[in-house]
């Protein structure tokens, strides 16, 4: 997380970097062979895939979680019946 | 009807309070961070996730020495529970991982083969193969055992998850610790970190009851009639 630590520091406003930002540049020409294209610039298809993210994981928690309590329930009732 | 409200509740509804805080936080109170932006939001649930999922495969571990020093039944429910667990939280880490690689931040790439990734692969796979060998044994001593050293044989990929980012540096970057991480970004990660610890305890211990319970009505069960002599004989 280097790069979070050196980049809140160069914008503790949190504004939008310009295209000229030293950082940015060197980002992008040291890892120029690798598929990380340094600056990420589609806002809103990013905000798709973080909200999918955060709905997918907890669905899966949720749904374990149902699965669980349901069979424990089942097993608690059938022994007391 | 008995109404059971066991202790491990408590947990859950402190961890799902703490959930709620730290994912709006995340999500909608702290600013983007400047290079991957919006995308970076996942790190408030991907990083406390892994976290977990590390933590909670070595329980997984401590569990199956314990199972193989004790032979007891609560030890056997407590290392399938846990095993269940990390896979679970370890699948979730794959899918959040792979959304965020693939919403720009590694390109329109879902999967890279680099050794964080890799790694994950195969802990998944692991503790997958663990609970499928389980499944296959019915008689008590021989699935707590198998269970037991097919854990820790699993378990040996766990630190390799955690180090492989500093022994062969890829794509995906290094350990967050408060050091590497700006100020603003710690609370919403602990608040989070602490939740799915406390959820996963809630888990586990569920599951272990689950255990428990099926076990239990397995033994107020009759066993079956046994089969004629002859019959396993071939019926002369």
């Amino acid at each position: 997380m280097d790069l979070v630590r050196s980049a809140w520091a160069e914008n503790p406003e949190g504004r939008d970097p310009a295209p000229e930002e030293t950082l940015a540049v060197e980002t992008q020409q040291e890892t120029k062979n690798n598929p990380f294209d340094g600056v990420v610039t589609n806002n809103s298809k990013a905000l798709q895939h973080v909200y999918s993210a955060y709905g997918i994981s907890l669905a899966i928690l949720l749904a374990y979680a149902l699965v669980v309590s349901f069979r424990l329930a089942r097993y608690r009732t059938g022994r007391e019946s | 009807m008995k109404r059971y409200f066991d202790w491990e509740h408590g947990l859950l509804l402190i961890g799902l309070a703490l959930l709620g805080w730290g994912c709006s936080r995340g999500l909608f109170g702290v600013p983007a961070e400047v290079f991957m932006q919006e995308i970076f939001r996942i790190f408030f649930l991907h990083v406390p996730t892994a976290w977990n999922s590390l933590l909670i495969g070595t329980v997984a571990f401590v569990a199956a020495i314990g199972t193989l020093l004790t032979r007891s039944r609560r030890w056997d429910a407590f290392l399938e529970a846990s095993v269940e667990v990390t896979l679970v939280l370890i699948i979730m880490v794959l899918i959040q991982g792979s959304i965020w690689g693939h919403g720009g931040t590694w390109g329109d790439t879902w999967w890279e083969w680099e050794p964080r990734l890799t790694a994950s692969a195969v802990m998944a796979l692991s503790f997958a193969g663990v609970l499928s060998l389980r499944s296959f044994l019915e008689q008590f001593d021989r699935r707590a055992t198998w269970t037991a050293v097919a854990t820790i044989v699993a378990y040996v990929d766990v630190p390799i998850v955690y180090l492989c980012v500093k022994w062969m540096p890829g794509l995906h970057q290094k350990q967050s610790t408060p050091e590497t991480v700006s100020d603003i970004y710690h609370w919403p990660l602990r608040a989070n970190a602490i939740a799915i610890l406390l959820i996963a305890i809630w888990l586990i211990v569920r599951r272990a009851r689950l255990t428990l319970a099926r076990d239990a009505a397995r033994a107020d069960q009759p066993l079956p009639e046994a089969p004629q002599p002859g019959l396993i004989a071939g019926g002369d």
